[in-house]
């Protein structure tokens, strides 16, 4: 009989316990997607400016095939790397300045700036996002309150005058 | 055929702590992804590796 009090488990033991814990993993992977894919993300636009808003409606990636390129189809979503998520800041930049919305993109941050492209242009779901930026859903919902109380404050300050 | 592994799953309850703890960290690292249902996860594995561990004791 093996004390395992004092002596260390074998190579076929510690094989045995590592297969529990990736099993029970998977399990819960499965649970989790089974999870979001029931419940609805709802997107609050009330805070979202109009005029992003309207270009998220009629922008058209299919009209600019490096833009399109970025885009990941739904069914096979990987993360970003940072040279890609870089692209995306400099995409939404770009339609920002074209579109004369600049002034409440360029005081967001990088990561802000990514989730504002997937979510609200890219029309990506949240899950999808989180995926796409390998982050938690928590994150991505954190950051959209984040680019709202921003959105928000801009929207005061053009209405009183500064 | 009798299995050897952990004296044929018939450890005592010292011994099963001792081996969750060693993998704790283990534990830890691969469930960080999983958010919010981390900690559930962590309680299920340590669940499911002591009810493995202890599955022919008789008392």
């Amino acid at each position: 009989m093996k004390d395992y009090l004092k002596d260390s488990l074998s190579d076929e033991e510690k094989k045995y316990i590592y297969g529990i814990i990736y099993k029970t993993i998977l399990k819960y992977q499965r649970i989790i997607s089974r999870r979001l894919e029931k419940e609805s993300v709802s997107i609050d636009d009330d805070e979202f400016p109009e005029e992003l808003l309207a270009v998220s409606d009629t922008y058209n990636f299919s009209d600019n095939l490096s833009e399109l390129k970025i885009l990941r189809g739904v069914y096979a979503l990987k993360p970003y790397t940072i040279d890609e998520q870089e692209k995306i800041v400099k995409i939404l930049e770009r339609i920002a300045k074209n579109e004369g919305i600049s002034m409440f993109i360029t005081p967001l941050t990088f990561n802000e700036k990514l989730v504002v492209f997937l979510l609200y242009l890219a029309k990506y779901q949240v899950n999808q996002v989180a995926t796409l930026l390998n982050v938690d859903r928590r994150t991505i919902c954190n950051r959209k309150k984040s680019i709202t109380n921003k959105f928000k404050k801009i929207k005061e300050n053009y209405k009183n005058g500064r | 055929m009798e299995d050897k592994k952990f004296n044929n799953y018939n450890l005592t309850n010292d011994e099963v702590s001792k081996i969750i703890n060693n993998f704790e960290n283990v534990i830890r690292i691969h469930t960080s992804k999983l958010g919010k249902y981390q900690e559930d996860c962590e309680h299920e594995i340590k669940f499911q590796i002591c009810k493995a561990l202890i599955k022919n004791r008789k008392n």
